[in-house]
């Protein structure tokens, strides 16, 4: 029961990381200009008409008072309603979830996709070209800007050849596959410069190491030796990179889902923020950060479950 | 007085129909049935008729509840579910009756007491009110025929009528609860709503009770939110939906060019401005944001913003509302701007104007605006704010000059005017009061002609204080697939899809 | 700096964690280093002499030449949607984008390298407490938390550097506190101590020193993710305000032309991407030179 005591454990750690982050928004978003209730009766309000609404949202109470509420609700479950859509936040979120979590998902398997096997040729023979050409392919992806590269990825690969949609989500699990293959795409792309990077790093340390310098020696081919021990002890720091960067998965969806007119999570939180829909941005911030360390969690299991050395505490 | 046609400008493939169907290059008949994808700016925010403010919920409830009157395609005013209007004789007391037969699409036929509980709604809300102060009393002698009596005559009571907020709704909402009607509001209209997926989309199906025989052609149509306007395009051109409203201005010409699909151009009904805070120096000398006004070059904007899609405005009143002084000639006089400012004594100070961010035409029409008047000697520093923030600080009259725009959701000056008279001047503080009296007169104005030189009056002193300075006239535009027929928009901007058909094959 | 462009400011994390980064830099990267520098020294010379080399003012708009392509005489990159000198712009987009980049990075390499060595040194609830505004900032969509900030402060230069600031210090937090966990029970140290020196002594002496070469190493590669994180601000609208060119902006003014002049959009974005190689082979160098020490 060691793996459940762990996860409880981590989960309380994460517990006052969660309350400050839904803190911090709360302060931040209530700090920057702009009235919900004026927002949503438009230009023509009168400032009578914003009064009323102001009162009907509780948006007139303290901010202590707000806060409070807030938190109160999310005790029970409740993440409150949205001023913008005049709607319960759970559903809304719960519809806008599926299309993010498709997005992190695809991504990472597209960042495996590419990393993994480019990581093993490089690998193969460090120092070779392969190796140099897959070394500066990481080192220039690095500074690839992902609301650039959608924009080009929309237009060429969508728009042009018309080989993938270029916006939207698509319908069924055929039509989410390329539909989101784009988007997939340019979230990983920014990704698996690292993920090469790490894997191709590890591989070598692995690679040079006593034990396989000794199964080598027994006579255990360059493949098998490949896929035995190194390709698994170098899925550590790979997984650790995949788990670190969900917080720039989370980042890069935003700018994506507006490129790609996903209607995503990170599109609700822009919306939120320009409608100033203070309910929807604090629970969205909410849910993301829950993600973040969830997905932690998990990769530090699965470490733990790769390489026993590692002890899970 | 500007009231043409309002299918003004047809490019590429599409043929804006005035109500009819419209010719297309694509083969196939219109096909009864089927489903039309329509991406919008937005999805719909608010669907209680009552409280909606943003065109994509107006858009959308349009095809839901029918007033009425009707703005028409050709942008007429004509009777809708009224079949006339009998007027007295001191303009008074308006008596209309009903068209027999109507129903909501619960089934339930329309009673002079839904009108009247609608009106009413409107009359005591927050959002509409300010357009029905002149109503007395609304009467319902018989159950098809309405008795509207006014304070003071009104030449704008039919266009009033014909706001979307006045489409009937059954009284009481139905017997539903206000937040479960502003869920699935129901009207008269050609469609009716099936599900709402808050923040993506809002799926309509025909209302099987409508009245108009054979309308509407489609089964169901979907309006989904897609905020990108490279977005919208992509999935227009990717086949994803069938119309897109607003295709960013740049791209025009090349989805003419592309096959398959036009753009379809439409009355010019949206003001795009620069307001001056007339309590803030250097606006608060008039000669100052004359000069400014005559600085700035209209035409550069328009071809940069616009690609050469709209008109140098002279006034407040878009073209399409009747009545508009319209348009001018766009030219900036520099030389004059010049000796003005020197008048005024060559104010230095740096000048903040704010740029709500996120939208294209605004930020290139704020840039033009700023090298326009760095040329006369106004140093601009471009403030971009998100549109929530930027609308707060222009509607506190917090802020010294900002780009900004305004559409009216009627066919009648009235609106606006009645507006401008209410926010000093669209929050630029100037006096009213003068603005105030002819706008009363014209109002009460019965005849035609005395009533347009009022108006023309009226919009000559709102120019001459050069406080809302209006820049370009934008007209409404929708991408349209060929394999669409019979797309029509009305001089408010507003579609009505019930001639709407697609293509077989599509 | 990680912010929805580019990649993890957390990349450190597993660097320290596995300590793959120490023995993944095992073939010498001479060249990398002098490729990297010069090809940074190059931009560097571009950015500080703009306003000598942009053949018009990056501000002045032509109503008669809009769009104009690459090659029209006067205007070698062509020119934008306001007729304005594509080149000039990018030259000085280059000043923009790269001053804000290295003038971002100081604050938090300072203020991170400080709260993370404390921290590390001291342990115990000051540890605790900072690791915990470490985890929230991480667990934060950052690009969010940029948004948000750059709001509250009115878009700007001064927001930009503070809202950076106030993100990008965990990053050198957690950088420095698990090299002085390690440094800290190393023999030197140790030794130190025994031989009865204060902690400050100990730490500012002995152990910082050893740490701030890292440091600046990784400073160098954040810069192309602070760069990333500014051109995403211009690009969402809340960067440098306009007329000031900045690459990110740029890009956003060109996505309604992407379909007709796609150079509009390509070339301000090929400017970041040779950015980001010559920051990061001159990391990569710097970092092998340090191995190797």
């Amino acid at each position: 029961m060691t793996a459940l005591r762990f996860v409880a454990r981590r989960l309380l750690i994460g517990l006052p990381v969660v309350i400050g982050v839904t803190l911090l928004v709360f302060v931040l978003i209530h700090l920057v200009p702009g009235n919900p209730a004026r927002n949503a009766l438009g230009t023509r309000a009168t400032p009578q008409a914003v009064a009323a609404l102001e009162h009907r949202w509780g948006l007139d109470k303290s901010l202590p008072e707000q806060y409070g509420r807030f938190v109160g609700r999310l005790a029970t479950g409740d993440l409150g309603t949205s001023t913008s859509y005049n709607e319960a936040i759970g559903p809304l979120v719960a519809r806008r979830l599926p299309v993010t979590l498709w997005l992190i998902v695809y991504a990472t398997i597209l960042a495996c996709l590419i990393g993994v096997p480019l990581a093993l040729l490089a690998a193969t023979r460090p120092g070779g070209w392969v190796d140099g050409a897959v070394r500066f392919v990481s080192v220039a992806a690095l500074g690839l800007p992902s609301f650039w590269l959608g924009i080009l990825l929309a237009e060429w690969l969508g728009v042009r050849s018309g080989l993938f949609p270029a916006s939207g989500f698509g319908e069924g699990f055929a039509g989410h596959l390329s539909s989101m293959f784009l988007p997939s795409l340019t979230v990983a792309l920014g990704v698996a410069p690292l993920l090469i990077r790490a894997l191709r790093a590890e591989m070598l340390t692995v690679a040079t190491s006593d034990y396989v310098v000794t199964a080598r020696s027994k006579g255990l081919s360059r493949w098998g030796v490949m896929r035995r021990h190194i390709l698994r002890n170098a899925l550590v720091p790979g997984l650790s990179v995949l788990a670190v960067s969900v917080s720039f998965f989370v980042g890069a969806t935003i700018v994506v889902e507006k490129i790609f007119a996903l209607p995503g999570l990170g599109d609700l939180m822009l919306q939120g923020i320009s409608s100033r829909d203070f309910q929807v941005v604090q629970s969205v911030t909410l849910v993301l950060a829950l993600l973040v360390i969830v997905v932690n969690i998990i990769a530090d299991l699965a470490t733990g479950w790769l390489d026993p050395r590692i002890e899970v505490r | 007085m500007i009231r043409t046609a309002l299918a003004l400008l047809v490019a590429g493939a599409l043929v804006a129909g005035c109500g009819g169907e419209s010719s297309s290059k694509s083969s196939g008949p219109v096909q009864k049935g089927g489903t039309l994808r329509l991406a919008t700016l937005h999805d719909v925010t608010d669907f209680n008729p009552f409280t909606m403010t943003d065109n994509d919920s107006i858009r959308a409830v349009s095809q839901i509840t029918e007033g009425l009157y009707k703005t028409d395609a050709r942008g007429k005013v004509v009777p809708w579910l009224a079949t006339g209007d009998q007027t007295s004789a001191d303009g008074l007391t308006h008596t209309m009756k009903l068209r027999p037969g109507v129903k909501f699409s619960t089934g339930k036929p329309v009673t002079s007491s839904d009108v009247k509980w609608t009106l009413q709604k409107v009359q005591g809300g927050e959002t509409w009110s300010f357009l029905m102060t002149n109503i007395k009393s609304i009467g319902t002698p018989k159950p098809d025929t309405v008795v509207i009596k006014l304070k003071q005559p009104s030449a704008a009571l039919h266009a009033v009528l014909a706001l979307f907020a006045n489409g009937i709704v059954p009284a009481n909402y139905g017997g539903e609860k206000e937040s479960a009607f502003a869920q699935k509001p129901i009207g008269t209209g050609p469609f009716q709503v099936a599900r709402w997926d808050k923040g993506s989309k809002v799926v309509l199906e025909r209302n099987p009770t409508y009245w108009r025989k054979g309308f509407p052609k489609l089964d169901k149509v979907e309006l989904i939110g897609v905020p990108d306007d490279s977005g919208r395009i992509s999935q227009l051109r990717g086949k994803q939906v069938d119309v897109a409203v607003s295709p960013p201005w740049p791209q025009v010409k090349s989805l003419q060019s592309a096959g398959g699909l036009g753009v379809g151009i439409y009355a010019p009904s949206q003001i795009r401005a620069l307001a001056l805070n007339t309590k803030k120096a250097p606006f608060d000398d008039a000669k100052v944001r004359e000069a400014v006004s005559l600085a700035l070059d209209r035409n550069a904007m328009i071809d940069a913003a616009l690609a050469g899609n709209g008109k140098p405005a002279g006034s407040f009143l878009a073209p399409s509302v009747p009545y508009s002084s319209g348009e001018q000639d766009g030219a900036a006089d520099v030389a004059q701007a010049k000796s003005l400012m020197q008048q005024a004594g060559n104010p230095t100070a740096t000048v903040e104007v704010i740029l709500p961010s996120g939208e294209q035409v605004f930020n290139t029409v704020a840039q033009i605006a700023q090298q326009n008047l760095q040329a006369i000697g106004l140093k601009v520093k471009l403030v971009s704010l998100d549109q929530a923030a930027a609308l707060e600080k222009y509607q506190e009259g917090d802020y010294t000059a900002t780009v900004t725009g305004i559409t009216s959701d009627i066919l009648d000056p009235s609106e606006l005017v009645s507006y401008y008279v209410a926010s000093e001047g669209f929050t630029t503080g100037v006096d009213t009061k003068p603005v105030a009296k002819l706008a009363s007169q014209a109002e009460q104005e019965a005849d035609e002609s005395r009533r347009a030189q009022l108006y023309a009056e009226l919009q000559q002193k709102v120019a001459d204080e050069h406080a809302f300075v209006p820049l370009m006239a934008v007209p409404y535009s929708y991408g349209v697939s060929d394999t669409v027929k019979g797309f029509a928009v009305n001089g408010t901007g507003i579609f009505d899809l019930s001639n709407v058909g697609v293509a077989k094959g599509s | 700096m990680s912010a929805g462009a580019g990649i993890p400011t957390a990349a450190p994390t597993w660097l320290g964690r596995s300590g793959a980064v120490a023995r993944a830099r095992r073939t010498p990267r001479q060249s990398e280093l002098v490729i990297g520098a010069a090809l940074l020294a190059l931009i560097l010379l571009a950015a500080l002499l703009a306003g000598v080399l942009a053949p018009v003012d990056p501000a002045r708009q032509d109503p008669a030449q809009l769009l104009a392509a690459p090659g029209t005489p006067g205007h070698p990159l062509g020119t934008d949607h306001l007729g304005r000198d594509v080149l000039s712009r990018l030259l000085h987009g280059a000043r923009t984008d790269l001053l804000i980049g290295i003038g971002a990075v100081i604050a938090p390499l300072v203020i991170g390298t400080a709260v993370g060595a404390l921290a590390g040194y001291l342990g115990g609830w000051v540890d605790a407490v900072v690791m915990r505004m470490v985890d929230l900032v991480f667990a934060f969509p950052i690009l969010v938390l940029l948004i948000a900030l750059v709001f509250v402060l009115e878009p700007g230069v001064v927001s930009i550097l503070v809202a950076i600031a106030v993100i990008d210090w965990v990053a050198y937090a957690r950088l420095t506190r698990a090299q002085v966990l390690r440094e800290k029970d190393l023999d030197y140290v140790l030794a130190a101590r025994v031989g009865g020196l204060t902690h400050r002594r100990i730490l500012v002496r002995h152990v910082l020193p050893n740490v701030i070469a890292q440091n600046v190493v990784y400073a160098v590669s954040d810069v192309v993710l602070i760069i990333l994180a500014v051109t995403t601000l211009g690009f969402l609208g809340l960067g440098i305000p306009p007329p000031a060119a900045d690459w990110g902006q740029m890009i956003a003014d060109a996505q309604p032309y992407v379909g007709a002049q796609w150079w509009l959009a390509v070339i301000p974005g090929a400017a970041i991407l040779i950015t980001g190689i010559a920051l990061s082979l001159l990391g990569d160098g710097l970092a092998a030179r340090i191995e190797r020490r």
